[in-house]
């Protein structure tokens, strides 16, 4: 997902579930800090570098591929964009090694997600954001894993668009580029995706990589055949998803703000949305690499208040600036706080099902 | 590319410089030690790819790619670590056919990168021409020996440089959100 849906559709949803004007733009600024805390970033205003919520194309590339690389790798990107669906998932005849990585695959309504929104209830906005960020990357990113795998992440030739006509639906080949100086060009189906490399653990094969941005694209409806499906044709129809995860942030969010008892999975707060659900779904489909304006323009008109654009330096100089034994009241310290605390959560929990991508107790 | 990648690409290359300032050192020893360098690579990384299909890649689509090339690694290093024992000039015969499969893989894989917009696809094209055209003058002056081993030394210290160099260049990768 990307800032349209990380950022805007986050603070609809917190608003809708009730949370303050200046609350959800904290909400909705955490949760799109996730895509922008990396260790560069930290490293510039001396915060803990353990906190980094994700890794820009420099710091991966040049990453080792060693145990701890990878250890370190796999703990970002499960933690906070691909948050695996079930940890103990069986699959008859596979390798231990194999199935490791087959247990990271991410998935919506997973015990872990559980575990996110129980940690963020009763904690900060940012923890919040964060939650929220996590979730709402379980139905983008669905079907790949957040640690550098062949086996799980590759795709090939058979990747296809799924688009409506007069007469329903027909398909339309999806052509993969290498060129990261190009742009994905959505009318001719030319996207931008990681060049194919057959070692498994290359930083070219994790996440949804070798698919380029198309899962992050709410308009999208596709169909493909992932490495591990065993050999079978996958449909993913993003309007859809994202529509869930729409409302499953609103009942999460709801849930945090003490409006339920328990945080239930495969619950959503349809009835909520109910009101505005024909032009979020409107926005969900329109075909456009990004919703930010829409998304913008819905939540002003639900809360009657300006919604500032995302601004990355706009906590940091504070951070900087305060004092060594204030900084973790301050916003990004915060942040970090609820990042660390989330982080390790993720990690104890994938080491405890006695998997050791993720690292290992000695 | 990786930390990781560059240094095994850039000791790759090292390697290859070696080898080939040994053959011209030495040019009647060099070749089948060279020629032993290469089944043992061959070899070894024939047995890891095997290993990968047996425990993850028979179950991923388009996993069987890793059992074909493990087997045909592995029977070329056999071929190669056990001709040592023939006549200099069909090493050589064999180290040329090797030498040209090479430079085919590379230009096709620079033509594949180019078709899909890389842009640094011109060195590795380069490199492929270049290795056709040593196997060509081998081949041309096959009926002097010393003359083909310092040809093909020349040619492997310049395959060398060229990956010493591309192991250093700036490399980049689609980033996902």
């Amino acid at each position: 997902m990307q800032k349209d849906f990380h950022y805007y559709a986050t603070y609809c949803a917190a608003y809708i579930a009730g949370f303050s004007h200046d609350e959800c733009l904290e909400i909705a600024y955490s949760a799109q800090f996730v895509d922008v805390c990396s260790r560069t970033l930290l490293k510039k205003i001396n915060a803990p570098l353990q906190a980094a919520t994700t890794q820009l194309q420099m710091e991966l590339m040049d990453s080792r591929v060693d145990i701890f690389a990878l250890h370190d790798i796999t703990r970002i990107w499960t933690s906070f964009h691909f948050l695996p669906a079930d940890l103990y998932a069986k699959k008859k005849w596979r390798t231990k090694v194999y199935l490791n990585r087959y247990r990271l695959i991410c998935g919506p309504n997973g015990d872990l997600l559980v575990d996110t929104v129980d940690l963020a209830k009763g904690k900060t906005t940012q923890a919040i954001g964060i939650a929220m960020h996590v979730l709402a990357d379980t139905w983008a990113h669905m079907y790949f894993a957040g640690t550098p795998s062949l086996v799980i992440n590759n795709t090939n030739f058979d990747f296809f668009e799924i688009i409506k006509d007069e007469e329903g639906f027909k398909e339309r080949k999806i052509n993969f580029k290498h060129n990261v100086s190009m742009k994905d060009n959505i009318d001719s189906a030319v996207y931008v995706n990681c060049i194919y490399s057959n070692k498994e653990i290359s930083v070219m094969n994790l996440g949804h990589g070798r698919a380029g941005h198309i899962p992050d694209y709410s308009f999208i409806k596709y169909r493909y055949m992932p490495a591990w499906n065993d050999f079978k044709l996958m449909i993913k129809d993003n309007p859809t998803d994202y529509f869930k995860a729409f409302a499953q942030m609103v009942y999460a969010l709801k849930y945090i703000r003490g409006e339920y008892e328990t945080f239930e999975k495969n619950t959503y707060d349809f009835k909520a949305i109910e009101k505005y659900s024909e032009r979020i779904k409107e926005i969900l489909e329109k075909r456009q690499p990004d919703a930010s304006e829409d998304w913008k323009k819905l939540g002003e008109e639900l809360s009657g208040q300006e919604i500032e654009d995302f601004d990355i330096e706009k906590y940091q100089s504070s951070y900087r600036t305060v004092p060594a034994d204030m900084k973790e009241k301050s916003f990004i310290g915060k942040f970090v706080t609820a990042a660390l605390a989330h982080k390790k959560m993720v990690t104890s929990r994938i080491i405890e099902s006695n998997n050791t991508i993720a690292g290992f107790r000695l | 590319m990786t930390f990781f990648q560059r240094f095994r690409i850039i000791l790759y290359g090292l390697v290859q410089l070696a080898m080939g300032i040994i053959m011209f050192a030495i040019p009647e020893d060099g070749t089948r030690l060279a020629l032993l360098m290469v089944g043992l690579y061959l070899i070894l990384t024939g047995y890891k790819n095997i290993w990968y299909y047996l425990v993850m890649a028979r179950f991923m689509v388009d996993g069987r790619m890793a059992l074909i090339q493990g087997v045909i690694m592995i029977d070329f290093g056999y071929l190669a670590s056990s001709i040592t024992d023939v006549p200099r000039i069909y090493i050589l015969l064999y180290l040329m056919i090797m030498h040209a499969f090479a430079g085919l893989v590379e230009i096709l894989r620079a033509l594949e990168e180019k078709r899909f917009g890389e842009k640094h696809w011109k060195l590795k094209f380069s490199h492929g021409i270049a290795n056709l055209v040593i196997v060509i003058l081998c081949v041309v002056f096959i009926q002097n020996n010393t003359f083909v081993v310092m040809i093909f030394a020349a040619g492997l210290v310049y395959s060398a440089i060229l990956r010493v160099i591309s192991g250093l260049r700036k490399s980049s990768f689609g980033y996902i959100h």
